[in-house]
This record gives structure tokens, C-alpha cells and sequence, in this order.
């Protein structure tokens, strides 16, 4: 997707412009919504205040713990998975109820036991992003084509060399693909759970300004969440096509 | 001729039972309150209990909110008519930022709600055991956060301040030891005094310089009390008359009480002596310029309130006499 | 099937092992005890949340919360969907920021809905159906690209009007792309919600889980939580179940 694409760009321009001048014509309160100019003086306000790249950087160093610690334990799980097809089986359905289960909502139980602390935020983005990683990594590992078993066993591989030298490096596509949505998913969890318990990087400011009555930053750091997102997406998108075999 | 007359007579009747209705038209206020079930939040459902309300003609739609800030947007976004429980320093701040609200009336003077706890078996057993000792508190402004500064000012304390959020967090983090003393408001944790787990270290009202603050006000929307100030003198008035209500009448008040928080009687009869009837005094608003500086010191907002805004936050239609 | 006995045989003692842990954990003071209340508190818990005539009030609220958002957001995803999928420019200039909302926590938008919607019910409604929209939206808008150009140009040579292209060409094609975007979104309006409400709500079954936790009634909380999560992946499994079945209906 060409992301700044003029199409997009006029989109932005004409949705600015007519936010301001609805704003500047007394149709929208400022307490809802504020004019977009206000929103960019906000940007000012909060980067000047450090509220903008320290708690970015939080936001995302918590994510990226969540994601690594989702890989350490769910790459050796979905292995496990896939080579036992009685477990894989058993915890198929499983995984998919949990992945599809409102775990965000279990953050009173975390927070009553590691209490309002990375901790929690980093756990909770864990269990997110295990899921995802586990599903895709057994996944990955079953559809290895069979050619590539037959072409193993033809050559009389070991079931180590069969492992290491075909089934696992077939199944990195899918394995990466769900680090992608590990990562994602955990930085949407700990931001909103930054917001939630008031803690942390960008959801904390947000919370925070909303508490102070600072609408106009407000909206700048939302605006600044939804931007972050963009480019995350952006760069994993460029990140696969080069991981992925031509 | 007689069928005529009897009409007449009955649509004389109706007419008359009609406009005699829409005088007693009830007029509807939405109100939101805060921490839903403390005793200086619960005066409206009191007063709606013991029908105070019903007789101004006043209907109450009551909401309660998680906490300040979000009664602040209830209000200013006109969701409520009114807000109570907040603390002065966010109402100080949102009004510099040019939210439509003004001060109706105080809330709550002094903390005297507020105590603070240690485990039973721990070696503090007063405020000034605290020095080097850790601390909870909610968030830097919260009123646990000032109360404890200036007790340990007053007591020539330095414990170490550690953010532990609300009470029930706070509670777990004193318990497994990360915290050494929390704090709390009545009527939560009391159980756990009670059965001899925690010991109550120190009051609120233990804090002298705090007894003469104002540190929660109610508010109402501005463009709404511009237009319904006959109904907000009613609603006024029924408030005052609420909190009476409540001290003249314990029995039926800490019933209320118990039955609001789901707690025994004996539990509610616990928490009346932490609430002095002048701590809920409606009038005045004190040691407001104090409060001005503490939202400047926790940076709520940049730079004192001028002189005219001073002013202009104010807007109580009624004074007891 | 011996196939089929051992799979149960795992998920079973899985449970039994993990309720077990969970148990050890509880009495082993690791933590403190009112935080890990034993399995047996917690069943009493349960059994007092499912006697509560307050749970099912709350419930109620909640469900019509998540049913209001749930279906604005499906009617207007598929409108957004269809229209957005159909034309490339538009694609181009709109694309870009549905994806960057899509991929933000909706939560974050959690005040702007205060500020538009008030306090009350509608706020959360008007979460939940942010939080469905999205997967609807992109969804049908990926399926609309992809519909057989045969019954678009079928239907253009009868000289059908738009409506009746949406209606007749369209909408029966997007049939599985709403469906799955239908199921995907409504886990999230379910998140969106309840989350809501846990932020700021005085009624509904997430502020009643948050209630309990301000309260320090945990093994009540604990029991809130577990009826939450049977009745969220209850509800996604039966869309699955759906969704099989319509699958396979279609198949026919």
C-alpha cells in the first residue's frame, strides 16, 4: 500500500480543513472536540512536557518483552504441538477459544497479584502474544509439504536432520507471521491496559491528560497512538516481504 | 341541558386536575457523584430515601463515576447537570482549560474520611514510627498523596512515597510486605481492622494543616445553571436538608448506609465518627488559595488563577442560613 | 476411537492440573492469601454471582450495550466495506487511516466517546461498535475486490441501479466475508464494552467485576471474571458453529 499516496494526502488535508472550519464556526464544542489547530499546539505541549518519545519508547520496549517472551515459550510449544498430534489436538480448540476470549478483562486479576508495575502490563501482553504464536507455529509446521518429507526420506535424513534441515525452516513463514501479530496484538493490549491502570508509556499520558482536563493534548496523543500503529504496520509489512523467499 | 352541564363540568374538572398535575410537574436533574457508597457521596440517595427530595418537586437521575475526572466530563460535556465529590484542585484546573463548570459548593473540608494502616504484626504503630519506612499513595495531587506530606511534615517524618493506585491495590501491596504502611477511606478496609489484621497508624484528621482546606467541591454545568436557577435553589436547599437528615436520624441513615455498601449496621455505626457534620459543610469553600497552589505545584495547570477567574468559578445560588 | 478418548484424556487431567496448581498456589502463602482465595471460595463466589438478581440486571445492561454497537457497526461496515472496496481511489485515500485505527486500542478513544455520548449506556455502545466496525469494514472491503467480475457485469447488462447491484450482485457474493468480519468484530465489541465500562460505567457486568475489585470482594470477582469469559467464548463458538454451518449449507 503506498502510503502516502496523494489520495491519502488530499484525505488528510480535506478532513482537516473541514474540522477547522467547523470548529471555527462555533458547530462543535471545543470540549468535544477541539479544532485541529488546537490538536497540533497540543503536539507541542506534550512533547515539550516529555510526554511524547520517553513514554513511546516504554509502550514499545513493554511490547517487545511481551513478544519475545510470546516467542521463547510458544515456538518450543507449537513445535511440541505439531509433533503430537494427540496434544495438538486436544489444545486446538483450545487456543482458539483463548484467542478469541477477552483476556484484557483479567486485569484486575493481575493487578491485585503483580499490582500496577510493568509486571502486569508485560505478562498480560505475553499471554496475548502466545497465542498467535503458538497457533501459527504448529500450523506452520503441519503444512509442510510432503514433498519436502518424501525428498527428506529419500535422502535418509535422521528425524534431527529431518527437523532442523526441512520441517522448521518450512514453517519459518508462518512462525513469522505470527510474531507479526503477536507484536501487534501485544501493543495494542499494552496500551490499553497503559490507559487502564494508568501506568506505563503512551496509554498512561493519555489517561493522564484526560484527568487533567488537557483535551486538546489528548487528541494529539491519540492521534500520535494511530500514527505509531501506521508505521508499525508499515515496517513489518516491509519486514516480511524481505524475510519471505523470493 | 343536563348532559351539557355535565360535560362542561367534567372537562371543567379534568381541566383543572390537568393543570393541577403539571403544577406538580417534578423538574429532573441529572446528577453524578463519585465513589459510589462514602458517606459525603450517598446525600442525594439518602435525601431520595427519605423523600427531602420529592418535596422541592425534584426528580434525581444519579450516576456515579469511577472517580473526579470523570464526573469533570460528565458535567462539562452536559451528560450531568451537576457533579459532587471532586477534588478542588482537578475542578481548578478544568476550569482554567475552559470547561463550562462552576463551583456550587463545597463538599468535604479536611480528611478526616481518610486513615492510614499497617499490618498487625508491624513495628509502626504511629506516624512517627514512618522515617524510612515506605508509603502509598494514589497519584501524585491525590488527596492521600497531600494528606501524607503534610503529616509527615507536621511529625518530622521522611518515609519513601510509592505510587500503589487504589485502595484495594494498596491493600495487597501492605499485606505481602512491598508496602509498609497504605491508605484508605472509610468504610473499606475497617473490616480488616476489626478482625485484627491491619492497625490504623494514623487520621487524616490528624493533619492540621488540611482541616480548614476545602478539598472536594460539587459543581454544576454553567449553561444549565444559567437556566434552572429557581430549580438548583430548590435542589439546594433539599441537599442541605439531606445532610440534617442524615446526622438528626442515625438509625435510619447508617441503615441506608449499610444497605448501600452491603455491610452490617455495627459496620456502618463505625464509620459515622470519621465524618464530622462540619467536614460536610456546604459553605464556605476554604483555604481555596491553598488548593490554587496545589494545582499549581502538581502541575495541573501552569500559573495561578487570575483574579477574575477567581471570581468567576464560583456560582452558589444558595446559603443556608 | 481411541483417537478421540485420548484427546478427552489430556484436556481432563490438563484441567484437573491446572486447577490443582492454582489451588497449591492458594494455600501455599506465596501471595497474599485475599488475592488467591481457595477454589472453594470462589465456587461458593459463583454460585452467590449466579444467585444475584444484581448479575443479571448488570448482564442485561451489557448485552443491549454490545447489541446496539454490534449491529451499528455491522450495517455500517458493510455499507463502509462495499463502498470503500469498490472504488480504488478511495481505497487509496481512505485505506491508510482505517488501517492505523484498526490496528490503535480502541479504549484510547474511550474519552472522545464520553465527550460525544454522554456518560451512560450510549458510550459504551458507541465503544463496542467502534471496536466491531473495523474487522467488518475491512473485511467485506478485501471480499468486495474479489467478487466475480461474471455477476457484475451480468448484473450491469440487466441494467440493474446501484441499489440493486448492492443488493442482488453484492451482498450475496460478501455473504462469508460479513460473517467472518460479523465474528471477529463481535469479540471485540464484547472487549470494547466491557472495557467501558470498567473505565466508567456505574451499571453493567464490567463495572460490576470492577465494583468488586474496589471493594476488595475478590472470590466475587474472581467468579464475575469466570461467568464473563463462559459467556464471551460461549458466544464466539456459537458464531463458529454458524459460520460451519453456513459454510456448509453453501457447499450444497
Amino acid at each position: 500500500m503506498k502510503w502516502f499516496a496523494p489520495p491519502a494526502a488530499i484525505a488528510f488535508i480535506v478532513a482537516v480543513a473541514l474540522l477547522e472550519g467547523a470548529a471555527r464556526g462555533g458547530l462543535m464544542p471545543a470540549t468535544v472536540f477541539p479544532a485541529p489547530s488546537a490538536i497540533a499546539a497540543g503536539f507541542g505541549d506534550i512533547a515539550r512536557n516529555g510526554e511524547l518519545v520517553g513514554p513511546a519508547l516504554i509502550t514499545f520496549g513493554e511490547a517487545l518483552a511481551a513478544t519475545l517472551i510470546g516467542a521463547v515459550i510458544g515456538i518450543p510449544a507449537g513445535i511440541a504441538l505439531a509433533r503430537s498430534p494427540s496434544f495438538g489436538r486436544a489444545y486446538e480448540s483450545w487456543l482458539g477459544g483463548l484467542f478469541a476470549a477477552p483476556i484484557v478483562l483479567l486485569y484486575p486479576l493481575f493487578l491485585v497479584v503483580f499490582h500496577r508495575s510493568s509486571a502486569t502490563i508485560i505478562i498480560m501482553g505475553a499471554i496475548t502474544a502466545v497465542l498467535p504464536i503458538i497457533i501459527q507455529t504448529r500450523t506452520g509446521m503441519l503444512l509442510v509439504p510432503h514433498v519436502l518429507n518424501a525428498v527428506g526420506r529419500s535422502f535418509n535424513a535422521t528425524p534431527r536432520q529431518a527437523f532442523w534441515l526441512i520441517a522448521f525452516p518450512a514453517a519459518v513463514p508462518a512462525i513469522v507471521t505470527g510474531i507479526r501479530l503477536a507484536l501487534i496484538y501485544s501493543l495494542v493490549n499494552t496500551i490499553g491496559l497503559e490507559f487502564l491502570i494508568d501506568f506505563g508509556g503512551l496509554g498512561r499520558v493519555i489517561s493522564d491528560l484526560y484527568a487533567q482536563y488537557d483535551i486538546p493534548q489528548m487528541y494529539a496523543g491519540i492521534v500520535t497512538i494511530v500514527v505509531l500503529s501506521l508505521v508499525l504496520l508499515w515496517l513489518l509489512d516491509r519486514a516480511e516481504r524481505r524475510l519471505r523467499p523470493a | 341541558m343536563i348532559r351539557r352541564t355535565l360535560v362542561t363540568l367534567a372537562l371543567a374538572a379534568a381541566v383543572v386536575a390537568a393543570s393541577s398535575i403539571a403544577a406538580r410537574a417534578d423538574d429532573t436533574i441529572n446528577v453524578s457523584a463519585g465513589q459510589k457508597g462514602a458517606w459525603d457521596e450517598m446525600v442525594m440517595q439518602q435525601g431520595v430515601d427519605a423523600g427531602i427530595f420529592k418535596k422541592e418537586h425534584i426528580d434525581l437521575n444519579i450516576s456515579y463515576t469511577a472517580g473526579g475526572p470523570d464526573t469533570i466530563v460528565a458535567v462539562a460535556t452536559g451528560g450531568a447537570d451537576m457533579g459532587f465529590g471532586i477534588g478542588t484542585t482537578a475542578v481548578i484546573a478544568a476550569f482554567a482549560k475552559g470547561a463550562p463548570i462552576k463551583i456550587a459548593s463545597a463538599s468535604f473540608t479536611g480528611a478526616s474520611d481518610l486513615f492510614f494502616y499497617a499490618k498487625i504484626d508491624s513495628p509502626i504503630n504511629t506516624y512517627k514510627d514512618i522515617t524510612g519506612k515506605s508509603i502509598g499513595f494514589t497519584r501524585p495531587g491525590s488527596s492521600s498523596f497531600v494528606a501524607e506530606h503534610i503529616l509527615a511534615e507536621q511529625e518530622n517524618v521522611q518515609p519513601s512515597y510509592v505510587a500503589t493506585g487504589e485502595m484495594a491495590a494498596t491493600l495487597t501491596q501492605v499485606m505481602s510486605g512491598q508496602v509498609d504502611v497504605g491508605w484508605s477511606v472509610v468504610p473499606v478496609n475497617l473490616d480488616l481492622v476489626a478482625k485484627k489484621q491491619l492497625k490504623i497508624i494514623g487520621h487524616g484528621s490528624d493533619a492540621k494543616a488540611l482541616q480548614s482546606q476545602t478539598v472536594r467541591v460539587n459543581i454544576a454545568n454553567t449553561k444549565w445553571l444559567d437556566a434552572h436557577r429557581d430549580v438548583a435553589v430548590r435542589f439546594w436547599r433539599a441537599y442541605a436538608a439531606s445532610i440534617d437528615w442524615m446526622y438528626k436520624n442515625p438509625n435510619l441513615s447508617l441503615a441506608n448506609l449499610a444497605r448501600y455498601n452491603g455491610i452490617t449496621v455495627d459496620e456502618a455505626k463505625a464509620v459515622l465518627p470519621f465524618y464530622p457534620q462540619k467536614a460536610l459543610a456546604l459553605y464556605p469553600v476554604s483555604s481555596f488559595d491553598k488548593s490554587i497552589n496545589d494545582a499549581v505545584s502538581f502541575k495541573f495547570i501552569t500559573a495561578p488563577l487570575t483574579a477574575d477567574q477567581q471570581k468567576a468559578i464560583f456560582d452558589i445560588v444558595f446559603v443556608k442560613k | 476411537m481411541n483417537d478421540r478418548r485420548r484427546v478427552f484424556a489430556i484436556q481432563a487431567t490438563t484441567i484437573v492440573a491446572v486447577l490443582a496448581a492454582y489451588e497449591a498456589l492458594a494455600r501455599s502463602h506465596l501471595l497474599y492469601a485475599g488475592v488467591v482465595p481457595p477454589l472453594w471460595d470462589i465456587a461458593v463466589a459463583f454460585a452467590g454471582v449466579l444467585a444475584d438478581p444484581a448479575t443479571y440486571t448488570n448482564l442485561a445492561v451489557s448485552l443491549a450495550e454490545i447489541a446496539v454497537g454490534f449491529v451499528v457497526a455491522t450495517v455500517a461496515g458493510i455499507l463502509v466495506g462495499i463502498v470503500v472496496g469498490a472504488r480504488p481511489w478511495l481505497r487509496e485515500a481512505v485505506g491508510p487511516y482505517l488501517d492505523g485505527i484498526a490496528t490503535a486500542p480502541k479504549i484510547v478513544f474511550f474519552p472522545i466517546a464520553i465527550l460525544l455520548f454522554g456518560v451512560g449506556p450510549a458510550s459504551k455502545a458507541a465503544l463496542g461498535a467502534l471496536s466491531a466496525f473495523f474487522p467488518v469494514a475491512l473485511t467485506v472491503a478485501a471480499a468486495v475486490r474479489r467478487v466475480n467480475p461474471v455477476f457484475v457485469n451480468v448484473g450491469r447488462s440487466f441494467n440493474a441501479s446501484r441499489g440493486q447491484m448492492i443488493v442482488k450482485v453484492y451482498l450475496p457474493a460478501l455473504v462469508p466475508a460479513i460473517v467472518n468480519g460479523m465474528r471477529l468484530g463481535l469479540g471485540l465489541a464484547i472487549i470494547g464494552v466491557l472495557l467501558g465500562e470498567i473505565k466508567l460505567s456505574d451499571r453493567g457486568i464490567g463495572f460490576l467485576t470492577i465494583d468488586e475489585y474496589n471493594h476488595f470482594r475478590i472470590p466475587q470477582m474472581y467468579a464475575t471474571l469466570i461467568l464473563i469469559f463462559i459467556l464471551a467464548v460461549g458466544a464466539n463458538v456459537l458464531i463458529g458453529r454458524l459460520e460451519t454451518r453456513e459454510r456448509a449449507r453453501r457447499a450444497k
